[in-house]
């Protein structure tokens, strides 16, 4: 096994260099430290099988859910509250999925420089419970397909609602909605 | 831009990690130059949200965490809502249901196999709990204290997490023997139901 303290020249962008530099005088460490840590922390992430481009996006959308106020809820919690939700007042509560969905979709819009890749990003991470996320752009379409196979149909429902008010969100209408349980397929026209 | 577009600069770097750097490069059929960019893109951009690239690991293994123990991301609005709903219409059923969902939570520490399965319980509850700004749980011999402060909860969701609690601790045999709770507020203390309170 190689000493700890052998070292080994990298090749390196200069414009990474440069804000690397910069980092480390702010933080008033030196850029070897900096070089370590984040290439100590790239194994950890390589060995745990993370995609470091992966991460970076998984990142941006929990930094994201923080900002717009996330919060875990186990999932059986989630069906039971959308179950009694959906028999006691659904339009009420249909209503505040897809206004709430407007509301993420105009964050996601202003943040993002994808938000269509964005949404896909924030499914896929924050909702398990979902087998398949596809979010994508045809032109001046875009078509949102979600499929899972624990997904009830007012679960199903609402968060039809949610992407709908999403996709509203970023100035799409909607064009084609298709929900069956468990999946959501719509497609919306930029307006 | 193509390759040679591109200026390059030398930093220096641990040889060892450098050779396991391009081990990972060679399996991921990409070149050295490309994964250390990419290392230090995701520093860059981690550090322009005031977080370190050990935080974002750490964000990640979070979300696998809370996968696994079945908890879904989302907005907390919508879940106060909806938890609003459910404990107006029928306040036993939907205290019910978040007390089986605390049971449940803590049988799956009790039953994986893990040296200290309370500690693990603790510390996912505690990162599961970042909606709350005040999130404590701590256990001092046979007794536990749980104080949880939050000024958006609601108070249907006040009293239903509280039962989530009270589930969860039971199930790792411990019985409340005090509580405080209000909108926003949850202050519960318990002791192992096996250690007599008189002696």
């Amino acid at each position: 096994m190689l000493p700890r303290n052998e070292k080994k020249l990298v090749y390196v962008n200069s414009d990474l260099v440069e804000a690397v530099a910069k980092i480390s005088k702010n933080r008033g460490e030196t850029i070897t430290k900096f070089v370590e840590e984040a290439l100590t922390q790239a194994l950890k992430v390589a060995t745990a099988g993370y995609d470091l481009k992966q991460l970076g996006q998984f990142f941006e959308v929990m930094y994201a859910q923080k900002i717009l106020g996330g919060a875990f809820v186990p999932l059986d919690v989630l069906n039971f509250l959308t179950t009694v939700a959906c028999t006691t007042d659904k339009e009420n509560i249909i209503n505040t999925w897809f206004e709430s969905g407007k509301w993420h979709g105009k964050y996601l819009k202003e943040r993002f420089y994808d938000p269509l890749k964005a949404l896909e990003d924030f499914l896929e991470a924050s909702r398990w419970d979902l087998n398949e996320v596809e979010v994508k752009h045809f032109g001046a379409t875009a078509r949102v397909r979600c499929v899972s196979t624990v997904l009830s149909n007012d679960a199903t429902l609402l968060l039809a609602k949610f992407i709908e008010g999403v996709m509203q969100g970023f100035g799409y209408k909607l064009q084609k909605n298709e929900l069956l349980k468990g999946m959501i397929v719509q497609e919306f026209i930029d307006e | 831009m193509k390759k040679t577009d591109i200026r390059r600069k030398t930093l220096v770097a641990r040889e060892d990690l450098l050779n396991r750097m391009g081990e990972i490069a060679k399996e991921q059929g990409c070149s050295l130059f490309e994964l250390v960019n990419d290392v230090f893109q995701l520093a860059i951009d981690s550090d322009e949200l005031n977080f370190s690239l050990k935080r974002v690991v750490e964000e990640r293994k979070l979300l696998e965490a809370a996968k696994g123990s079945g908890f879904i991301l989302g907005l907390e609005r919508l879940w106060y809502e909806m938890a609003d709903t459910a404990y107006k219409k029928d306040k036993r059923v939907a205290l019910k249901n978040w007390f089986d969902s605390g049971v449940w939570f803590a049988a799956r520490y009790i039953t994986n196999g893990v040296n200290f399965p309370f500690d693990q319980f603790k510390n996912d509850l505690s990162a599961f709990t970042w909606n709350a700004p005040e999130f404590k749980l701590e256990m001092v011999g046979d007794k536990a204290s749980v104080r949880v402060t939050s000024p958006r909860f609601t108070e249907a969701y006040t009293f239903l997490f509280f039962s989530f609690l009270v589930g969860a601790l039971e199930k790792f045999g411990y019985q409340p023997v005090s509580k405080e709770v209000s909108r926003g507020i949850i202050r519960l203390s318990v002791m192992r139901s096996d250690v007599n309170v008189t002696a």
